[in-house]
């Protein structure tokens, strides 16, 4: 069994139903990507996986289910940086993560936690009393980064981290994922910047009105025709 | 009919008035004001001493109660129908207060907190019983009409309501002082049916009673915040065991209809004429209601 | 004669203080303004009174039996009263309605079971008044402010150096982010409603030790709605700075000008603060923490 398995799942609110059979797969170590036009169900996917949302079908993750509600999921090793940040704007960059930490089993892990997310951006060491609203754009994103790794999760879920940001600072928090990958997490990025998140991506998906339409490595859906018309088509002209 | 009974009624009819008013600003306007009581007060104070101290008859002091309650209704909204709605809630609760205290310590007219005493019972049933359904006449067509779509539109979202073009400041004191000309009625025709009044009568909590038999039928239904006012207003009597443990009960009701109904008992149906006369001819297909308008 | 007043006044302000920090708190996070405080207040006043007059204990362990007590039936109210509403996601208003009608209905309770008598705490402290250079201050008023004092320091304490108060900080301004930090939201609700309730708890104790127990002892949260919204609706500083003042201007009026006009004054002062200064005292010291905007 795969290490996060997504087993036929739906979500609806109310009689509209947002996701339909749903299945997908990440193995330990993966980038797994899942791109979508703008209502296609990406962020609904992202909810049900962190137990946010409620689902029909199953999602096991590392040989159990997945547990339910999302605070459960999140202590278990299961973190997600929301669409838009959702970083705590009224208390300060140092609060925001103490909260991120919350979830850490091992509390004494805390301050090698804190010195790792300095090191990675030394910006938040420098701004650590400033109240997180006072950040920019970027820097708020890079603050919901590290605070979703403060509790050292197994599995990332990331919500269009790139939504809203300079071109030059997408760079970066892609870099970004790719370095927190490359120490063992494991990472799904859901995005509509389809080019960059599927260049870094194991494996990828395409979400079209709650249903996947396509699935394949990252290099093979950038070859592909269909996606390219419809995902890179005009924003691959940079 | 008998005299108990029959002053229930009046009561009960009394407190329906007063409700309607209640509904208009809270209900369909999403206003929530402590002051209904105040207007009450004023109502039921001036036609009392109108009538008592000099002499004019009772129509005519209950048309200046409502004259002086539109003035301070006028004055009361215009400075604090600007505020946001917590503090337009408790800037009436304070204006409540204030009216009451001002009946206290001007005791040379007023009597102070004993009150004024001997008013004659010049209010009967029928009386009640016109007025209440010209009231719920006025009521009905209020929210039918263009004014109450505007209402609606402010309950729902006032800053949506603003660009759509709606005077909102405007049309709130225009429910404000439907409201306020309502309490004041509902005052006049309660100080001419129970002989005496004082201060204590018209406690916030009087006004928090109104509250929740909106709620308690429901924002959306006209129809049914009537029937809470009554069932509300006639329960407390009807179930006689123990005086203290009534109002238990009756809180208790309230409280489980918040958490399991909170849409109130009758969401948004509405019982209309042609429904009434309906059933009368035995033609019973058409009991399901028309719903309000607008979420 | 004035110093007398002012010590006076700040002792009624501290507890106006611990009432209006509860209620503020809880408007804090779920943005209603919680009348069923009230009843904690006055219900925390009758448990004190059984208690210490059960076991024959002095202030601290009936202080002590009255913040758990408080805390705890903050909770309950908060599980059956207001959570099955927040769980159908209904409007606030429903919350606050909700907590009207607690109130009411807690008020009747006790008037049912015990009547609408008063009850006389016996005395919990060995002397009764201090004299000093002249003044005489009932002892209640000087314990009333020193515990007030304590516990609002520990409270400062508690939001913001430990992370469930930074939680319940954070909460004030996103109730659906915690969650994905692993923390679970209804429990910090809960503890917020605990903290809230044995603030209550205390001021329910000096209540009833200097104004009798009565059912409708809760009326007084009414000064705390009143202290919250001169505050700033949602500034705990806000709100005790004008907790303080209210307590003063209350203590001078019934002193130098007499109690009949008292409430008359304050709401009249309160009106004109929310007509020129509506973002309240903690706009005017720059204190405001969150959103001026939020609704009933
Ligand atoms: N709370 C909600 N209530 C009702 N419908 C919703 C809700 N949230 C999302 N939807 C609907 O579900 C569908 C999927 O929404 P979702 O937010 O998952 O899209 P998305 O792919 O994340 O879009 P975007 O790129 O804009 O973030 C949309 O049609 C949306 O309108
Ligand atoms: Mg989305």
């Amino acid at each position: 069994m795969a290490y996060l398995d997504v087993n036929n799942i739906c979500v609806s609110y109310g009689r509209n139903q947002a996701l339909n059979n749903i299945s997908m797969k990440a193995e330990k170590g993966q980038i797994v990507t899942v791109i979508g036009a703008n209502g296609a169900g990406k962020s609904t996917l992202i909810n049900a996986i962190s137990g946010v949302l409620r689902y029909s079908g199953k999602i096991s993750f590392d040989g159990k289910p997945l547990p339910y509600p999302a605070y459960k999921a999140a202590c278990s090793g299961v973190i997600q940086i929301p669409e838009g940040r959702k970083i705590f704007p009224n208390i300060s960059v140092a609060e925001n993560l103490i909260l991120g930490g919350y979830a850490l089993r091992d509390k004494s892990q805390f301050e090698s936690r804190l010195q790792a997310v300095y090191e990675l951006f030394p910006v938040l060491k420098d701004r650590k009393e400033q109240a997180g609203g006072s950040l920019s754009g970027g820097e708020q994103q890079m603050l919901a980064i590290s605070r979703g790794l403060m509790s050292n999760p197994s599995l990332l879920l990331l919500d269009e981290p790139s939504l809203g940001l300079a071109p030059l600072v997408i760079r970066d928090v892609f870099n970004l994922i790719k370095t927190v990958n490359a120490q063992g997490v494991t990472v799904i990025l859901v995005e509509q910047n389809a080019k960059q998140a599927l260049e870094l991506a194991d494996w990828a998906y395409v979400l079209e009105n709650g249903v996947f339409v396509a699935e394949g490595s990252g290099e093979d859906l950038l070859a592909d025709d269909v996606v390219r018309r419809a995902y890179l088509g005009v924003r691959d002209a940079t | 009919m008998n005299s108990y009974l029959a002053s229930i009624l009046i009561f009960t009819g009394i407190n329906l008035i007063s409700v309607l008013g209640m509904f208009l600003l809270m209900g369909l306007t999403g206003l929530l004001s402590f002051g209904q009581v105040g207007f009450m007060a004023i109502g039921a104070y001036v036609t009392a001493i109108s009538y008592m101290r000099f002499g004019l008859p009772f129509g005519a002091g209950l048309l200046l109660g409502v004259g002086v309650s539109l003035l301070v209704g006028l004055v009361i909204g215009t400075v604090t129908l600007k505020l946001r709605n917590d503090y337009f809630a408790l800037a009436t609760y304070g204006f409540a207060e204030v009216i009451k205290n001002v009946l206290i310590y001007f005791s040379g007219y007023t009597g102070g907190s004993m009150g004024v005493f001997g008013i004659p019972a010049i209010v009967t049933l029928p009386m009640v019983i016109v007025i209440f359904l010209a009231a719920l006449v006025l009521c009905r067509n209020f929210k039918v009409s263009k004014l109450g779509r505007n209402s609606l539109a402010i309950r729902n979202d006032e800053l949506a309501a603003k660009v759509m073009g709606i005077n909102t400041f405007k049309q709130k004191l225009l429910v404000f002082l439907f409201s306020a000309v309502f309490g004041s009625v509902a005052g006049s025709l309660l100080a001419f049916s129970t002989y005496y009044i004082e201060p204590n009568m018209f406690n916030w909590s009087k006004s928090v009673e109104l509250i929740v038999i909106v709620f308690f039928g429901g924002i959306n239904s006209l129809t049914g915040v009537v029937f809470a006012g009554m069932a509300l207003t006639l329960l407390p009597e009807i179930l006689h065991f123990g005086a203290e443990w009534r109002m238990v009960i009756y809180t208790a009701i309230i409280i489980v209809t918040m958490i399991y109904r909170p849409t109130g008992l009758f969401g948004r149906w509405e019982l209309s004429l042609s429904q009434i006369l309906g059933w009368i001819k035995g033609r019973r297909k058409s009991a399901v209601g028309r719903g309000g308008q607008g979420a | 004669m004035l110093v007398q007043q002012i010590i006076n006044g700040l002792s009624l302000g501290s507890v106006y203080a611990l009432m209006a920090v509860g209620f503020a708190l809880v408007f804090s996070i779920l943005k209603f303004s919680n009348f069923s405080h009230g009843s904690v207040i006055m219900l925390s006043a009758y448990l004190g009174l059984w208690f210490s007059n059960r076991f024959d204990v002095g202030l601290f362990p009936t202080l002590l039996v009255c913040m758990i007590g408080g805390g705890t039936i903050a909770v309950i109210i908060e599980k059956i009263g207001f959570k099955p509403i927040r769980d159908k996601n209904g409007p606030l208003i429903y919350l606050f309605v909700s907590s009207i009608a607690i109130s009411m209905f807690l008020q009747y309770l006790m008037t049912a079971l015990l009547g609408g008598r008063f009850f006389m705490y016996r005395p919990l402290l060995k002397s009764s008044s201090w004299r000093f250079a002249g003044i005489t201050i009932p002892i209640v008023n000087l314990a009333m402010l020193a515990a007030s004092i304590v516990a609002l320091v520990f409270l400062l304490y508690v939001l913001y150096r430990t992370t469930i108060g930074i939680a319940i900080r954070a909460a004030a301004t996103d109730l659906s982010t915690p969650n994905l930090l692993g923390i679970n939201i209804n429990m910090l609700i809960s503890i917020t409603f605990f903290i809230s309730g044995a603030l209550a708890g205390i001021a329910g104790l000096f209540l009833g030790m200097s104004l009798n127990v009565y059912p409708q002892l809760g009326g007084l949260v009414l000064k705390a709605f009143v202290a919250t919204v001169v505050g700033g609706l949602g500034s705990l500083g806000g709100a005790v700075i004008a907790a303080f003042l209210l307590g003063l201007l209350e203590t001078m009026i019934t002193a130098y000008i007499g109690g009949a006009v008292t409430p008359m004054v304050s709401f009249t002062v309160m009106i004109l603060f929310l007509l020129f200064k509506p973002e309240g005292v903690a706009g005017l010291l720059g204190l405001s923490s969150g959103s001026a905007t939020q609704k009933l």
